[in-house]
């Protein structure tokens, strides 16, 4: 055997890995340098063919194909923005769901895919991956469910023709912090085209990407046109919503019945090249678009005297604490959190950047100090409770979600009354520690068997008691259920005949108090007659193995009993709360900052103060508990502190005088003890 | 060898509450070490001198005293050997028994600091005067007196806006290594007074 020709097969593997891993190295293309890469690019559609941006049948472009060709596109899709759909990152705390509002129904329902416990999976409420872009796709970044049913795990197996002819298992029902499996594929992708990732969404410099075309061409069902529009390259005529379901999109008459794509010629190059101003780390309005809260509330100030948070104003942004590889497991900043990169995060937290002993200290955070503070307050307070959010009062503050009411969206209806009723801060028990959240209480229609709540779609429920709830346009559900029209002998019966013929202007502020607490009575005896009916119709559509329908809301659940309406206590029914960290005050500002009697009495806002359930069922007597309830405090042991502390400053006195008496006492028999050592020394 | 043996007090300076959870049982038995060996080293002393009668109000201070310092020991160390720090009630009835000692120790102090003087050197010639406290009973009473000066003293410091965190962290260590020396010393002063009392 030629032992050259041996050695040269020896090595052959080798070489061959080492080529391998080269060429694996360099399949994205990388800079680095830490200045941006100019992004004078070719355009690429969906099927990764190169654009041609002046002809009049271009292809809108598909970030897939056209960034996907420098990034790792399949890397980026595991993201925690983008995996909506699927659990990735460390979803070991609970954030903010997505809520299923439905105005029609009275539903707002905490849906989310990633088993937080309190919310339910879409997909369990066979909600399908169209019907949650169609929902959510203004404040999607794309991507997750927006990759149509395939994204959503693996795809339905193809069934044989024996499988064919069995009815289709029902859904299991959804129960809160399952993850349920994707369903049957359905809605018109075929028309619309995949919903990908928008890199530009965040990474676009210039101030040209717009989420309101963002949202409208969702709206319109143009997903793959979307990108395109929204970042201004071009601009999208027609709409995939106006196409009928079996429009064939491969026909060639096709081409001329989905949207067409112009793009505008002044942000095409000679060469075909289109300029993307990208920077690697996005502005924070991009973060704000979908991250934005608002108070809401006649009580509430002006928003220009709110403060933003404080680490925006010492010139850091949302990324320098959020940040991510490639990878885009965005840190999410908690304490105990892991990366599922496997980079160590936990300097990235509050703690972590301004407490820790080694490693902290981040972009120059300063050193948490908190003179004369009882270290017992690190272990049972979280950083949030005393820094973050609104500072509490005699009751939380209703607030919008960018996320939850659409915000960034030009709308007139923004308000309190715009449901889902969300409420901040309430100060629960997270992880051992008192910690501020954010609170909704769930509201739908549901299937009671053996002691589960399991909801039921909602645009189902809407199909069912569309006659029963008759709720007409431009009203709502709470409008609906609890219209009442007081009669003349209502209003005699509450003001007596005289006063009952006065017109209202004339009333007193008295009268009109009395009128309105009648109305408010009769109104919840004319929801609760409602309900009942609304539970007979629902009845019908339950399966026959012995399901009892419920509406949930407002913290309570009720059941149809002997012609009426019943509310019972479920679990069902519990608040979703999740904790929150910004926006962060000043130090200074920190609840306790200026005295300790901000905590430590009995009239405290932080224990004292009143959280009522909101929802959108009418309710005289809605739940309420204060937050020394929910936080699952001892009464009698905040008593016992609270009676303590009036005397602390007196009993510094007292203490220092007492120890000066014990110092001298030591002092001066200390000086006897040397003198007459000294002098039996001298003796000596 | 050196640098490791400096870096120590770094390191167990981050680990304090551990560290203290394996000397509480420590000091503990340290005192009671100290008690049997002196217990046995008395087997071999001479007649103790005669005892000088309690008035019934130093009773009723020592065992009042005595009393919270049982009770501020019982909550602390309880706590931490079951629960590994103290919390709700225990440190609420921790913190009334704290009330109480910082008024008892001068008390204590003015009381008996001239009955627990040492006699330096040999007695004057003449019978010798009773005494009320053996010598270690008068050894633990200055260490009960010093290491409550320091008990007392790091807890006030620390309710004042003067220090921080690490500030507050290295009183708490003194706080609670003072008060083992402090419960410790009470019992040894304890025996030397049932000591005393129990001899013929």
């Amino acid at each position: 055997m030629n032992w050259r020709l041996l050695a040269v097969a020896a090595l052959l593997p080798w070489v061959g890995a080492a080529a391998w891993a080269a060429t694996a190295e360099t399949r994205f293309s990388q800079t680095l340098s830490r200045s941006d890469y100019v992004h004078w690019i070719e355009l690429y559609d969906a099927k990764g063919d190169q654009i041609d941006p002046a002809r009049p049948d271009a292809a809108p472009y598909s970030p897939v194909h056209t960034c996907g060709r420098c990034h790792d596109y399949e890397a980026i899709r595991h993201g925690y923005h983008f995996s909506t759909g699927s659990t990735s990152g460390d979803s070991s705390r609970r954030g903010e769901p997505w809520i299923w509002t439905d105005d029609r129904t009275g539903t707002q329902i905490p849906l989310s895919a990633r088993g937080w416990p309190g919310t339910y999976d879409p997909a369990g409420l066979g909600i399908s991956e169209w019907d949650f872009v169609l929902k959510f796709g203004r404040h999607l970044a794309g991507g997750g469910p927006g990759e149509g049913p395939s994204a959503a795990g693996d795809p339905p197996a193809a069934a044989d023709a024996e499988d064919a002819q069995k009815p289709a298992k029902p859904a299991k029902p959804a129960k809160a912090g399952d993850k349920a499996q994707a369903n049957a594929p359905a809605g018109r992708w075929h028309l619309s085209g995949q919903l990908a990732i928008d890199c530009m969404i965040c990474h676009a410099k210039d101030r040209s990407y717009s989420p309101e075309v963002w949202s409208d061409q969702i709206a319109s069902q143009n997903f793959a046109w979307a990108p395109t529009a929204a970042l201004g390259l071009g601009r999208v005529e027609g709409k995939v919503s106006a196409l009928p379901d079996d429009l064939d999109a491969a026909a060639a008459d096709a081409k001329d019945k989905l949207p067409k794509t112009t793009y505008l010629p002044h942000r095409v190059g000679a060469d075909k090249k289109v300029f993307f101003d990208v920077v690697r780390t996005p502005d924070d309005r991009a973060c704000y678009y979908c991250h934005t809260t608002r108070f809401t509330g006649a009580e509430v100030a002006p928003e220009w005297t709110h403060d933003e948070d404080v680490h925006l104003r010492a010139g850091m942004t949302c990324s320098d604490c959020h940040r991510n590889g490639i990878e885009h497991q965005t840190v999410r900043g908690f304490e105990g959190e892991t990366s599922p990169s496997g980079q160590p995060v936990q300097t990235l937290s509050c703690r972590g950047c301004h407490m820790d002993e080694s490693g902290g200290g981040r972009l120059g955070a300063p050193r948490a100090v908190h003179k004369g503070l009882p270290l017992v307050h690190f272990d049972k307070l979280a950083c949030t409770a005393c820094h973050s959010g609104p500072r509490p009062g005699d009751k939380p503050v209703q607030i919008l979600t960018s996320m939850a009411h659409g915000l960034g969206l030009p709308a007139h209806h923004y308000g309190e009354k715009l449901p889902p009723a969300m409420v901040a801060p309430v100060y629960l028990q997270a992880g051992g520690a008192l910690a501020p959240h954010r609170m909704v209480w769930p509201a739908f229609w549901g299937a009671l068997k053996d002691g589960e709540i399991a909801p039921l779609n909602p645009d189902k429920v809407y199909d069912a008691l569309r006659r029963t709830l008759r709720v007409r346009r431009g009203s709502n559900f709470t409008a609906a259920v609890s219209e009442v029209k007081l009669t003349a002998a209502d209003k005699a019966k509450a003001l007596g005949e005289e006063r009952a013929a006065v017109a209202e202007k004339e009333l007193t502020g008295e009268e009109k108090a009395k009128l309105e607490e009648l109305t408010a009575v009769m109104a919840a005896d004319a929801f609760r007659k409602k309900l009942a009916e609304a539970l007979g119709e629902l009845k019908k559509t339950l399966p026959a193995d012995g399901s009892e329908p419920v509406y949930v809301a407002g913290g309570r659940a009720y059941r149809a009993a002997e012609g009426a309406v019943e509310a019972f206590e479920h679990a069902a029914a519990e608040p979703y709360a999740w904790q929150f960290a910004h926006d962060v005050r000043p130090a200074r500002d920190a609840i306790g900052a200026a005295s300790c009697f901000e905590c430590h009495a009995d009239d405290s806002k932080y224990f004292a103060g009143v959280v009522t359930a909101l929802g959108p069922a009418p309710d005289n007597q809605p739940p309420q508990s204060t937050m020394r309830q929910l936080a699952g405090h001892d009464p009698l042991m905040h008593k016992a502190w609270n009676l303590s502390f009036p005397g602390r400053t007196a009993f510094k006195f007292f203490g220092f005088a007492s120890l000066g008496v014990l110092a001298l006492v030591l002092l001066a028999y200390s000086a006897l003890a040397v003198v007459a050592i000294a002098r039996f020394v001298r003796r000596l | 060898m050196f640098p490791d043996i400096c870096r120590l007090p770094i390191a167990a300076s981050s680990h304090s509450s551990e560290i203290f959870r394996i000397a509480l049982p420590v000091g503990l038995l340290a005192g009671a070490a100290i008690v049997l060996l002196h217990l046995v080293i008395t087997r071999f002393c001479g007649k103790a001198p005669q005892r000088k009668p309690w008035r019934w109000w130093e009773a009723l201070v020592y065992l009042g005293v005595l009393g919270i310092i049982a009770c501020l020991g019982v909550t602390a160390f309880a706590a931490v050997l079951r629960l590994g720090a103290i919390g709700g009630w225990w440190l609420f009835a921790h913190m009334c028994g704290a009330g109480a000692m910082v008024a008892a120790l001068p008390v204590l102090a003015l009381m008996w600091a001239d009955s627990n003087r040492f006699q330096i050197g040999p007695a004057d010639s003449g019978p010798a005067e009773p005494v009320q406290f053996l010598a270690i009973a008068k050894l633990a009473y200055w260490t009960v007196l010093a290491s409550g000066l320091v008990v007392a003293g790091t807890m006030i410091v620390s309710m004042l806006r003067w220090l921080g965190t690490p500030g507050q962290q290295l009183m708490l260590d003194v706080h609670r290594y003072a008060g083992l020396v402090c419960v410790v010393a009470a019992g040894v002063h304890l025996y030397g007074v049932a000591l005393r009392r129990l001899a013929p």
